[in-house]
């Protein structure tokens, strides 16, 4: 297939950084909560079925990419469905679904941001920064964003190591009892669906090439996947020991309330400032790695030469597209019951219908023949 | 064209970052700092709020010395109170009295009265965990009497910030175990839990001086030091706050005290007690002497809990207690190993005492599980649902708990042995 | 009666018939390039507003044509069409150069060539000089004492040659060369060459363009009678400074030798102390008017060709009027002029040089500029000195992670401290805030203001302290300390903890060893402290991140700027944490030169060996 966009590339430790970075994204807003609700003690087996759903996702997605190396998801699709559902399908499902993800994020990092700290601030004004961040970086270009990842990785990490660490004196074991929480059917089943849908098996199909190629892929998808589902396992961990799970499920942003909770004698209080460094970096990360998805995609199904042009538009798009949820309850219910059920889609059902259609002409070609 | 373009966007930027007020940021002289809040239930309405205001100048001025002059004239906090609905509304009406914005953000006590706690903080308590200048790390507190009061009678003589105070608590609970460390968290947690009821220290001023002494073994009295709660310890000075004892919490209501020796062996069951000076009876000796021993808890202490087939829950308790001996009054030499057993002996029957009496206690008077041994029985079940149709905390009164205690002594001080003190044969 | 003259020719009004003072007039081609440009949409560079000359009431000049502003040239591909787009854009930029040349006819030298007549050499001498009223240059007529004689004329600049070797050329000449001339006058330049002249670099050339910049740059040129060529003997030999120690660069440990600001001086510094045949020293000329010669150095068995062939191809390519200094050469060759990092590295020790050449990178060195540019250049290369590599390998390395701190706290320092005290109150212990905040009661300007004031009156204090003259350079100190500093806080003017808290930023800034990073970081800090006042650590956060994902997008000839951490390249030995030097066993990665080892993994032969290795 023709290579239309010109991409950098990056080696394999930076993809798995960068994938890993935008999969702990969402630790940092209110998604804790909401698998705590359906969790209970048992909280941190949730993601377990999730992880397990997003490693058989990228196996699809690899043996999906194999078919044709040298191209990613947007020309296998055209590839197979045709020039004009294939160019419908990509557009619809890939760049939109991109595109929603996105703008549903800078709102939801807007919020969290006001309510930590810019308590008065109008929200368009955060918005339009973590926009003028995402753009920055998805003008720079991929490699700059793995770059950035690389370099920053080592402070998120950090974060977490001091969070965990902190707050062993408040770790109380019990608060993990009754085992398996709500129930079993519950914590799993409902886990599974809610921790498995995740944006990055879609956009690491759009950068492939980026990446190094379909051989790669795979491995880079599953480690990935595992550096962001083990930072979601070990962080509901830590919440439902230091704050028992009844509390846990009240707060609005658990994490921010856990960097609350760091106490060493008189001198160290409240110190979620420094976490907010953190939290800006994953999340102006991920918002750059989306809209950059979302353009090269856009600008690979309508076969254009370079994707910049379409940056500014999309970001626009996703700054409005933000603002339009009416109040903070309304993005999250958006987040909770739509996204992450339509999110399934292109990351799951999308390769499972290509093999589908794969074994159909495979099976006609081995009837014809 | 482009020049004039450029100079428009880089105003409409500047105009923009500066003229919305900057999002809320405020200089630290515009805000007056919280230190501590006190809650006093209100005539005609809900509550009085009184709350305690850093004065910085007076409190810079001590500590630094770039304005000079050795006292500035003022106390180095301000009292304000207001009778209102609620906190926050509380907060918000004091605002019209300071000249500057209230802000919790530094508040380090909590404080609320005996009757404020009779009648149920859970509304109180989820109001402030969604307020945003909580924090989760401060201390809370009940106190005797009005907290209106302790607030303005409260003036440590050695502290420049009364801040400094609260936080010098938790590390003397530590010491003595005569009052226990409870932040907003763990009290919030407690209440919402079905495992565990909540408790809190008790605080009081003093202002009686001598008179208020109980009447020591020797007058009919009890042995220990731990006689009294809080307001009640016989103390004169300058230092009127007194820290001593535990209020036992129900749900969210307050429905008893304990005093410092039954804090003692109540931190002992949970496990949390460090240190203290523990005196017993002589069992050698037929008069009332006394021995002092510096006790602390080797380990945690082993639970092992039965359910049996009708329902009730049986609880073992192990306690592991080190003690070193510090005072023998009647001269016996238990140093050596003959005599070290039999004090071993006496002090695990006394402790084993109390802490029967303290549970039955809680089971009878109180009817609530203080001591968290919900958290043992939680292992047997595998998931919420029968846990919560369990209901341990309405069956925790029929519960059948026995507490075996096993001292040592493991070292006697600085002598090693006692001889008689009238010179030597 | 001449009193009364006098006292009317007070009160009376005289015409003011004296000139008016010294105009300054447009020349016919100024006027001329004045009409085209103002035509054209290429002007003068970006953000010039006022207007070039002063204004006197003239009618005639030509109204200047709208100032637009010049696109900066952007090349699309930075590898790619680099070269058409420089030859466009300066064609176009610098027209005014040409339009004057061309009305000179400047061309037209670089076609002259010698001629046979002596006469006639001698006109155009006289004339291409502007002699005789240019009194620097000599014409000195001798007869060589061949025999027959021929006659002949010296020309040189005086002031740039060397007295007593033109003392024994012209001796040569006229005493000692008593030989047959030989008969074709065509090879008498030649024969004089080869025979005659005792210099130690001798040429013919036959352009004048060329004898003109030989003889420019301190040359001797002899003309002599029915030859076509002029020899032209190197007589150099001007005043300049000696070998000074280090203005900039000081260390404790380690050679004390810096680059001076002639050329040959400076590369025979660097091959003092790399004796190595395969040390290559290329000389390009660069710009129009004065002709500066540049030096590039490089291993020829280590660098990579292709690097060195981008650092001749952007030297060679530049067209301009006049470089002084490596630092304008710096802003000529360098790739991204608009980011605030710089991404050449520019150095005055030559040990340093040497080092750099010896890893594999090429060094440039400008005639007339004691500073040699290396490229390319990372930015942790910025952060280390020579000393740490001289010192044990601990001392290194606590000090170079002093540095690092010292390069945040520097530019990072002034914005947390103000995003903490108008935001965040919480973060910090309840006696400190008191502190501060009893403090500041006094004072009477927003935070914002005082870091402002107390930032600005640092720099002012900066800025004065290097055009202080010498003998007043202490007052400084005392000025500043006392009265910016103590007067300050007792007028209530600014709050103690702020001064400690410029103080150390000051501090941490010249701790960085590059003087061109730390005035990056100064100038990061501005924007830090307003970021931390409008947005608290949310602008902290959001600098940092962009700050960061521009910086890693950096390149720096092909190299980026941050590896090897940027792309993770194979660890260096060397980069931040010093390893003892027996494990510096390969070159940097990402230069990827010829040869990649320089030490085998043992490097220490009397580890193995009782004898030290040595052959017994």
């Amino acid at each position: 297939m023709v290579k239309i966009i010109k991409e950098g590339t990056f080696g394999p430790g930076e993809a798995i950084i960068l994938l890993g970075i935008s999969n702990i994204a969402r630790i940092f807003l209110s998604y804790p909560r909401s698998l705590v609700e359906i969790g209970g003690s048992a909280a941190w087996m949730t993601p377990l079925g999730g992880l397990a759903a997003a490693l058989a996702g990228i196996y699809l997605m690899s043996l999906v990419l194999k078919k044709s190396p040298g191209s990613t998801i947007i020309e296998i699709t055209e590839m197979v469905f045709g020039p004009f559902i294939g160019m419908a399908v990509n557009i619809l499902i890939i760049a939109h679904i991109l595109e929603m993800g996105g703008a549903l994020f800078i709102r939801e990092f807007s919020e969290a941001m006001l309510i930590t700290t810019l308590r008065f601030a109008p929200i368009s004004v955060i918005d339009a920064v973590f926009l003028a961040m995402g753009l920055l970086g998805a003008y720079l270009g991929i490699e700059a964003l793995a770059r950035t990842a690389r370099l920053i990785y080592p402070y998120i990490l950090g974060g977490l190591i001091i969070l965990i660490f902190t707050l062993i004196p408040f770790w109380n074991f019990h608060n993990l009892l009754p085992v398996f929480g709500k129930g079993p059917k519950e914590v799993f089943l409902l886990g599974t669906y809610s921790t498995a849908g995740i944006a990055e098996i879609i956009i690491a199909g759009v950068i492939v090439q980026a990446m190094g190629g379909a051989e790669i892929f795979a491995r880079i998808g599953y480690r990935s996947m595992l550096i962001g589902f083990a930072f979601l396992i070990i962080t509901l961990a830590v919440l439902v020991l230091t704050y028992n799970w009844p509390i846990s499920e009240e707060f609005t942003l658990p994490f921010l309330r856990l960097a609350r909770t760091i106490y060493l004698g008189r001198f160290i209080q409240r110190l979620e400032a420094i976490f907010i460094l953190v939290w800006v970096f994953v999340g102006a990360l991920k918002i750059a790695l989306l809209l950059y998805g979302a353009a090269v995609s856009l600008a690979r199904s309508l076969k254009l030469p370079d994707y910049r042009p379409l940056i500014w538009p999309l970001g626009l798009a996703m700054f409005i597209l933000g603002l339009l949820p009416l109040d903070m309850l309304a993005a999250i219910k958006l987040d909770i019951v739509y996204l992450r059920s339509f999110v399934l889609i292109p990351n799951y059902l999308l390769p499972l219908l290509i093999l589908a259609v794969f074994w159909f002409k495979g099976r006609r070609e081995r009837a014809g023949s | 064209m482009r020049a004039a373009k450029l100079f428009i966007f880089f105003l409409v930027v500047f105009t923009f970052v500066f003229l919305t007020g900057c999002f809320g940021s405020r200089e630290t002289d515009e805000n007056a700092f919280v230190l501590a809040m006190g809650f006093d239930k209100g005539e005609k309405d809900n509550m009085v709020v009184t709350v305690s205001i850093a004065n910085p100048k007076v409190i810079a001025g001590m500590a630094g010395g770039a304005g000079g002059g050795a006292k500035e004239g003022g106390k180095n906090v301000i009292v304000q109170s207001v009778e209102t609905y609620g906190p926050i509304t509380g907060i918000e009406q004091l605002s019209t009295a300071t000249s500057r914005h209230l802000s919790l953000l530094h508040t380090k006590a909590y404080i609320f009265s005996e009757e404020m706690a009779k009648e149920g903080l859970a509304f109180w308590f989820s109001t402030f965990s969604r307020h945003y200048e909580l924090r989760a790390t401060s201390y809370v507190f009940v106190c005797r009497g009005k907290a209106k009061d302790f607030l303005e009678k409260n003036q440590p003589p050695l502290e420049i910030s009364p801040t400094k105070q609260y936080e010098l608590i938790g590390s003397l609970s530590e010491a003595h175990g005569l009052y226990q460390n409870v932040m907003f968290k763990d009290f919030y947690q407690d209440i919402k839990s079905w495992t565990t009821q909540a408790s809190m220290p008790l605080v009081a001023i003093h202002e009686g001086g001598l008179e208020t002494a109980k009447p020591g073994v020797k007058k009919g009295g009890e042995l220990t030091l731990g006689k009294y709660i809080a307001g009640e310890v016989p103390i004169t000075g300058e230092n009127k706050a007194q820290f001593d004892g535990t209020a036992v919490f129900r749900e969210d209501k307050m429905v008893g005290t304990l005093n410092g020796e039954e804090t003692r062996y109540y931190l002992m069951l949970r496990g949390q007690f460090e240190n203290g000076y523990l005196i017993m009876l002589d069992p050698l000796v037929a008069e009332l002497q006394g021995v002092g021993l510096i006790v602390h808890q080797a380990r945690s202490p082993k639970y092992v809990t039965r359910i049996n087939e009708d329902g009730s829950v049986t609880i073992d308790v192990d306690l592991y207690l080190e003690a070193d001996l510090a005072a023998v009054l009647s001269g016996i030499n238990y140093e050596s190993p003959d005599n070290k057993p039999i004090i071993e002996e006496a002090f695990s029957e006394k402790i084993k005492e109390g802490c029967q009496k303290l549970i039955k206690r809680t089971q009878e008077e109180f009817k609530s599980d203080i001591f968290g041994f919900g958290q043992q029985v939680k292992g047997h079940f595998w998931t919420m649902q029968p846990w919560r149709e369990f209901d341990w905390l309405n069956r925790y009164p029929e519960a059948q708990v026995n507490v075996t205690v096993h001292t040592r002594i493991r070292r006697t001080g600085l002598q090693l042995k006692t001889s008689p003190a009238h010179g030597g044969e | 009666m001449s009193i009364l003259k006098k006292m009317l020719s007070i009160i009376t009004y005289q015409e003011n018939t004296s000139r008016e003072g010294f105009v300054l007039e447009e020349t016919a081609d100024d006027r001329q390039t004045g009409q085209k440009a103002g035509t054209s949409p290429e002007r003068k560079a970006a953000g010039e507003y006022g207007e070039p000359e002063a204004v006197h009431g003239r009618e005639e000049r030509a109204p200047a044509g709208r100032r637009s502003f010049k696109k900066p040239v952007r090349p699309l591909n930075k590898a790619g069409d680099k070269s058409q787009k420089i030859k466009n854009s300066s064609t176009e930029g610098r027209q005014a150069d040409q339009v004057s040349s061309q009305a000179k006819g400047e061309p037209l030298i670089n076609e002259l060539s010698v001629s046979s007549s002596l006469a006639k050499n001698r006109e155009t001498i006289e004339e291409l000089y502007g002699l005789p009223d240019n009194k620097d240059i000599i014409v000195r007529d001798i007869v060589i004492g061949t025999n027959p004689e021929i006659d002949g004329f010296l020309v040189y600049v005086d002031g740039l040659v060397d007295k007593s070797v033109q003392d024994l050329l012209i001796q040569a000449l006229i005493i000692f060369a008593a030989r047959p001339a030989p008969q074709d006058k065509g090879k008498l330049a030649l024969y004089v060459k080869e025979r005659l002249l005792p210099g130690n670099q001798v040429s013919t050339q036959s352009r004048f363009r060329d004898i003109l910049d030989a003889v420019n740059y301190g040359d001797t040129a002899l003309f002599l009678e029915g030859c076509a060529e002029a020899v032209l003997v190197e007589t150099k030999g001007w005043e300049h400074r000696a070998v000074e120690k280090p203005v900039i660069e000081q260390i404790l440990r380690g050679p004390q030798e810096a680059f001076g600001e002639t050329l040959r001086t400076n590369t025979a510094l660097v091959r003092k102390i790399i004796k190595n045949e395969n040390l290559t020293t290329e000389l390009l000329k660069v710009g129009a008017r004065n002709r500066v010669n540049v030096a590039v150095m490089y291993l020829r068995d280590v660098a990579n060709p292709s690097l060195v062939a981008e650092v001749k191809r952007r030297i060679e390519s530049i067209k301009t009027d006049f470089i002084v200094d490596a630092g304008m050469l710096e802003e000529f060759i360098q790739d991204s002029p608009y980011n605030l990092n710089p991404t050449i590295l520019a150095t005055e020790r030559p040990d340093r040089a040497a080092a750099s050449i010896v890893e594999g990178r090429v060094a440039i060195i400008a005639d007339g500029s004691p500073f040699a540019l290396i490229v390319p250049a990372t930015m942790y290369e910025m952060l280390q000195t020579s000393e740490d590599v001289y010192s044990r390998w601990q001392l290194g390395t606590f000090i170079r992670y002093l540095r690092i701190l010292a390069l945040y706290i520097s530019f990072l320092a002034p914005g947390v401290y103000l995003s903490v005290v108008l935001f965040h109150h919480e973060m910090i212990p309840t006696e400190l805030l008191l502190a501060i905040a009893g403090n500041r009661e006094r004072v009477p300007f927003p935070s914002v203001i005082e870091v402002l004031l107390m930032e600005i009156s640092f720099e002012l204090i900066r800025e004065a302290g290097l055009r202080i003259p010498g003998i007043m350079g202490t007052t400084i100190g005392i000025i500043g300390a006392l009265i910016l500093g103590q007067a300050s806080v007792q007028a209530n003017i600014v709050s103690p903890i702020l001064v400690i808290l410029v103080a150390i930023t000051g501090l941490s800034s010249f701790v960085i060893p590059y003087f061109s990073l730390a005035f990056t970081l100064r100038i990061y800090r501005f924007i830090y402290i307003i970021l931390g006042t409008t947005m608290g650590f949310f602008g902290i956060a959001l600098g940092l991140f962009s700050q960061i994902i521009l910086t890693a997008n950096l390149k720096s000839f092909g190299v980026p700027y941050l590896a090897p951490t940027g792309p993770r390249t194979v660890g260096g030995a060397d980069v931040v944490t010093r390893l003892p030097v027996f494990f510096h066993e390969k070159r940097p990665d990402y230069l990827n030169p010829r040869e990649i080892i320089r030490q085998p993994d043992i490097s220490r032969g009397w580890l193995k060996q009782k004898d030290g290795g040595k052959d017994n």
